[in-house]
């Protein structure tokens, strides 16, 4: 009879125990269904996270989205770390051993206390035993905020390998369709005549604004990035050109898209004054162009002269 | 014509007739002056031709030969010392076993198969020249031709530039073409001399393929086609960026084709180029099969056969009514399109035709290189250009060259199209990446010199004399002088202000030969540090020639080609688990990295160290891509985060992480290094290009030893120990008989079987 | 395929081609035509053939394939410039010229083709390497035969 109890007890208590794991599993599987990133208030840590026994890990991201904390990158940490739970998810080696969680500093400001965390975002892995170790968190200005490189650290951490998959970018598509639309629109519209694709001054202009922008560094912004201009906190002055030469401000590559504008201009207008000389025009576009040309080939010199110093030819100024 | 009747009558006075007939004999005459003097100023001017195509290309020569004058001819940074190494190769032994050429001295021990990697035809312009003077009894070492190759093709550039533009509009924007692209510092930067690099030539075979192919389109005959596609065959054996010509010939057919300006001369020239173009340049073996393999060379393909069809119903168009061909037309284009599209991707997706490979696929998708290919991301040249660049590099050409495309959209015709194709897109990829200006050069040169061109003439020449009614009735001719010469002098001005722009570009930025170093000391005097070269010479001198070298890959071509050793990894930088292995090895503590380096065989390891004289270049400053590459194949072994400070920073001194303090790299830049006084100001130790004393001053080496260090501690070598002896086991000896001992517990024993017996007394058994 | 009242078949289309075709063209353009045909037939078969049996050795298929369509077009761009509707378009290029132009191209595309049907030997050693771990590096460096050798 003891015999019975005790063995009834200890079930039962092994039942209550393993139903407490498996519970919260199912719980954890029913949350990620509805959300692949799984919030987590204070309740929900003590009970997914602090309880042990657990057969599965979890990733938690503790972030602050709310506009007024203004934590820009906290939102494309977001963004890429739901990319990355969504793959999870939807994979097909989804099965209940790695969840991805995260707390926001709104609801949950005592676990950050409790975990002493300053900043935001920041990733950490809790294995499913033995204790967090240093590697644990994730290393985001080495490592960079990409999925794939999240990915990588959960797989270093857990074993689990994730595939990234993205959403298709349909801008690509669309972009494409719209493009054929109109081409197809405007040869059925207009027929036999095209003749403004023999203007010869659309196309001329197309081209030289695609010069001027690569000659003015837009590619270089494109790739590398760089602020519109700099304020200095001290001085309070904005300086629109920085003044070492292997950096570029977006302000300064406009200005230098216009100042090369100019100065072709004014050959342009050299070139094309009608060679009547008493024709007045003639006068006022040759020497305009003229000084346009000279004036703003000195701008050019003396920008370069202050990115490059040691540089010792100058026109004007 | 009947034979003139100079009839005279009476009065002596000539009649109507014959003073017609004189008359005509003196127009005659002043026709024939009219073109005698015509022809005499022709020939002043192809005189005057010449003598500036032959300075022009004197000056493209002088100006690149700042390195020769300052330093000595020799062959400069990394890259030509493979090149020349191979041309050496070539020369010592055959064409054939060049072609043949399995280097084993390299990428120890897997070796590379060199000719089917490279580029030949660098090697074999370089050896053509050297046996032909050879032939001629001309002894010039191979090496200088080497040096002197870039400056001769590039003086060879500017003829070709000059006929290229005088294709496209005449012989005045030629010459100032050829003007500019002598002394442009984007053409310098890579064809100083010492610079023997595939684009010394390249450039020059591009000029000549793009001249030969207007020359045939406008002429549309065989030959010239045959010529241009030689041309072409030329380019692909020498250098990979041939590729640009692959896309942008068929993209002018495209357009002209899109432009309705289809004429038998575009197809008999484009047909003729591509088909014999295809099979001359698949006899390059890197090239290969990849004609018709590779996403890259499908356009040409394409429009070949666009133009086969274009032209079918231009045949078909003569010969039907508007209406019976407009049906033929519309279904054939239809058919002929949608077959053609379904074919490609249905190849390309089957697999038969290779994708875009990853060097230009990150042309177009810029992000992709950083993300997939980092070894590619990391060369300083593949990185993006900014207006400083452009403007260091092209000078006054940068606003000019668009007034010259907008001169030209304003007189199209069909060859001004190519150059426009080629200047769009040349300025984008210029824009993508600082290597490509080098294509950007010739086509801005030769924009600028058309717009340049047009104003000097218009303002040079007199307008023709106005002819105005004056007040009185009479007719004046009025002789304006025209603009006065404002315009003509300051444009020189302008001119002369890029040529000493040029110049200075070239003596201070594009001549360094980065094998010999040279700081200014106060007062105009220059040090040279001439370490690296010390340093192979020493290896050259005292190692065995089988012995084998392990250093990082930058140095690797300089050591095969100047100490001539076996190296692990070079510059070809085409096995990333090879480099990776080496890295791993500097990134070690002693034991792992020794264990590594018997795996590999090494004997001696070189390392640079900048820390005495203040150089910014050397390992430790890269060492970090050391670690990232090593942690890419080995992420167990090796984090990056370990070699960094807790607080995140790179440091040496006092403060740098203990993996940092272990690793061998760290060791052998710093070993005896604690004793040094740098400066007097410092304590020993301190290191001059991180600015700060090293934290380790004490370091002891257990697995190798310093073999070498140069005079400013630039270039270490060092040995690697064999290993220790090893400690036998004793040997068991084998069991023999033995005889038994008669002794009894605690006898003393006897010491050998001496036995003093004195006679009577007795001998006792214990002592 | 009769598109709307009053425009033409195709048949119609065709038959008023042959017919133009058989009663214009001089005998000189009817024979180089004739030539095209057969080297048109002969590439045809070509094709078929490694079609059928395989593409091994490609560059002995592609040597033949190549210099077939390259005699084809240059066999077209003699008609072109010998046909004598186009002597206005051609004026410095007299018959004899393009025939000669002709036969040097020729010589070189068969010389080319030679050279390129030969280059067996050296493509069938086998190295054993080790085999690079990063395929997006082949790209770049490693051309599509050698990975032939990395087995």
């Amino acid at each position: 009879m003891n015999l019975i109890l005790l063995v009834t007890i200890y079930i039962c208590t092994a039942t209550v125990f393993s139903n407490s794991l498996e519970s919260r599993v199912e719980q954890l599987n029913e949350l990620s269904y509805r959300t692949p990133v799984i919030k987590l208030d204070d309740e929900k840590y003590k009970s997914f996270i602090r309880t042990m026994p657990r057969n599965y890990s979890i990733v938690v991201m503790f972030t602050a989205l709310s506009p007024n904390r203004n934590c820009k990158i906290c939102k494309e940490v977001h963004t890429e770390y739901t990319t990355l739970a969504r793959s999870h998810r939807y994979s097909r080696g989804f099965d209940g051993d790695l969840f991805f969680t995260m707390v926001d500093y709104d609801g949950g400001a005592a676990i950050f206390q409790r975990l002493k965390l300053t900043s935001a975002p920041v990733i950490l892995h809790f294995p499913a035993s033995g204790k967090r170790k240093k590697e644990d968190k994730f290393d985001l200005e080495r490592r960079g905020i990409n999925a794939e490189a999240i990915a990588k650290w959960v797989k270093d951490r857990t074993d689990v390998g994730i595939e990234v998959i993205r959403p298709p970018n349909y801008t690509n598509a669309i972009l494409l369709g719209v493009f054929l639309f109109a081409v197809s629109g405007t040869l059925l519209i207009k027929g036999n005549s095209l003749d403004f694709l023999y203007k010869w001054k659309y196309w001329a202009i197309t081209s030289m604004f695609i010069m001027f922008a690569m000659t003015s560094g837009q590619m270089w912004l494109h790739i590398r990035g760089a602020p519109f201009a700099h304020v200095d906190r001290n001085t309070g002055r904005t300086s629109f050109i920085h003044g070492g030469s292997n950096m570029m401000f977006v302000a300064e590559s406009y200005i230098i898209a216009v100042v090369n504008g100019v100065i072709t201009f004014g050959f342009i207008l050299m070139a094309d004054a009608p060679k009547d000389p008493t024709n007045l025009n003639s006068k006022y576009m040759s020497y305009g162009g003229l000084a346009l040309v000279v004036v703003f080939f000195s701008i050019l010199l003396a920008i370069f002269r202050m990115k490059h110093r040691g540089y010792p030819y100058s026109l004007l100024f | 014509m009947p034979e003139p009747v100079l009839t005279v009558d009476v009065n002596g006075e000539m009649d109507v007739k014959a003073k017609e007939v004189l008359q005509n004999a003196d127009s005659e005459e002043e026709d024939s002056k009219a073109k005698e003097r015509e022809r005499g100023a022709k020939g002043a001017l192809s005189l005057l031709a010449v003598i500036i195509l032959g300075s022009a290309y004197l000056v493209a020569f002088c100006s690149r030969l700042f390195a020769v004058i300052r330093f000595e001819s020799i062959i400069h940074e990394f890259d030509p010392w493979f090149n020349y190494r191979a041309t050496h190769h070539m020369v010592e032994n055959g064409f054939y076993n060049f072609l043949n050429w399995f280097d084993s001295r390299a990428w120890y021990p897997l070796g590379r198969i060199v000719g089917g990697t490279v580029y030949p035809g660098l090697m074999l312009t370089s050896g053509t020249i050297h046996y032909i003077l050879h032939s001629l009894n001309i002894p010039f070492h191979i090496r200088d031709i080497c040096v002197f190759l870039a400056p001769i093709f590039s003086g060879l550039t500017a003829i070709t530039t000059f006929l290229l533009t005088r294709e496209l509009w005449s012989t005045g924007a030629g010459l100032l073409a050829a003007c500019f692209i002598a002394i442009a510092p984007g053409y310098i930067s890579r064809s100083v001399a010492g610079s023997y690099d595939n684009e010394g030539i390249a450039i020059f075979a591009l000029m000549l393929t793009f001249f030969l192919w207007i020359r045939a389109m406008k002429k549309g005959s065989v030959t010239w086609a045959i010529l241009a596609a030689l041309s072409y065959f030329y380019m692909v054996s020498a250098w990979g960026g041939y590729v640009f010509i692959t896309n942008l010939v068929p993209l002018h057919v495209l357009i002209v084709l899109l432009m309705g300006r289809f004429s038998a001369k575009i197809y008999i020239s484009y047909s003729t180029f591509y088909i014999v173009g295809l099979i001359c340049s698949m006899q390059v073996p890197f090239v290969g099969f990849q004609p018709l393999r590779t996403s890259e060379h499908m356009a040409a393909l394409g429009v070949f056969g666009l133009l086969q069809i274009v032209a079918f119903l231009h045949y078909v168009k003569a010969a039907t009514t508007k209406k019976q061909f407009e049906v033929l037309f519309k279904t054939g284009f239809l058919i002929s399109s949608v077959l053609g599209f379904v074919l490609l991707t249905g190849l390309t997706w089957a697999g038969y035709v290779a994708p875009w490979s990853g060097r230009f696929y990150s042309l177009w998708d810029t992000g992709y290189a950083k993300i997939h290919i980092p070894i590619i991301a990391s060369v300083s040249e593949h990185q993006p250009t900014t207006w400083v660049a452009f403007f260091f590099d092209l000078h006054i050409m940068v606003p000019l060259f668009p007034a010259g495309a907008w001169i030209c959209f304003k007189n199209l015709n069909t060859e001004r199209v190519f150059i426009l194709l080629y200047a769009v897109f040349a300025s984008y990829f210029a824009g993508v990446m600082v290597r490509l200006m080098l294509t950007l050069t010739p086509v801005v040169c030769i924009l600028s010199a058309i717009a340049l061109s047009v104003i000097m003439e218009k303002y040079l020449t007199k307008p023709p004399p106005q002819e105005e009614q004056n007040d009185d009735g009479t007719i004046v001719t009025k002789q304006d002088e025209g603009s006065p010469s404002i315009v003509i002098m300051t444009l020189l001005a302008l001119l002369s202000l890029f040529a000493f722009h040029c110049t200075w570009i070239t003596s201070s930025a594009y001549s360094s030969p980065s094998i010999v170093l040279s700081t200014g000391g106060g007062g105009g005097t220059r040090h040279i540090l001439d370490d690296f070269r010390e340093a192979y010479f020493w290896l050259n001198q005292n190692t065995d020639d089988l012995s084998r070298v392990m250093s990082w890959w930058d140095y690797g071509y300089q050591i095969a080609g100047m100490a001539n050793r076996t190296t692990l990894v070079d510059n070809n930088t085409w096995n990333n688990s090879h480099i990776a292995l080496v890295g791993k090895a500097m990134a070690s503590n002693e034991e792992n990295a020794y264990k590594i380096m018997q795996d590999l065989d090494v004997d001696y390891i070189l390392v640079i160290f900048g820390g005495m004289i203040g150089y910014s270049g050397d390992d430790i400053n890269k060492f970090l891509w050391m670690v990232r590459i090593a942690e890419g194949e080995h992420p167990q072994d090796i984090q990056e985060g370990r070699y960094f400070t807790p607080e995140g920073e790179y440091r040496v001194d006092g403060r740098a992480s203990q993996t940092m303090l272990d690793s061998m790299m760290y060791k052998m830049c710093y070993y005896r290094f604690g004793e040094v006084t740098v400066d007097h100001r410092q304590p020993p130790g301190f290191d001059r290009t991180r600015e700060s004393v090293i934290g380790n001053r004490d370091v002891k080496l257990e697995y190798i030893e310093e073999a070498f260090t140069t005079t400013n501690w630039l270039v270490r070598i060092y040995k690697v120990k064999k290993p220790n002896n090893r400690i036998e086991k004793k040997k068991r000896r084998p069991l023999k008989a033995r005889r038994p001992r008669k002794t009894r517990r605690g006898e003393k024993g006897t010491v050998g079987n001496t036995v003093l017996v004195s006679k009577g007394k007795k001998v006792s058994t214990r002592k | 395929m009769v598109s709307s009242s009053g425009a033409p078949s195709m048949v119609e289309v065709i038959t008023r081609l042959v017919g133009e075709y058989t009663s214009k063209t001089p005998q000189k353009l009817k024979l180089i035509d004739a030539y095209l045909g057969y080297i048109m037939f002969t590439g045809i078969f070509q094709f078929v053939y490694c079609c059928l049996v395989g593409t091994f050795p490609f560059n002995s298929f592609l040597s033949g394939f190549i210099s077939t369509v390259a005699s084809f077009i240059l066999g077209v761009c003699l008609r072109i410039q010998t046909n004598p509707a186009n002597v206005a378009v051609f004026k410095d290029i007299s018959v004899e010229r393009a025939f000669a132009d002709f036969i040097f191209a020729h010589c070189l595309v068969m010389t080319a083709s030679v050279e390129e049907s030969e280059e067996v030997p050296r493509k069938r050693l086998k190295f054993r390497c080790y085999k690079p771990h990063d395929e997006h590096l082949q790209g770049k460096q490693v051309p599509s035969q050698l990975s032939f050798f990395f087995t």
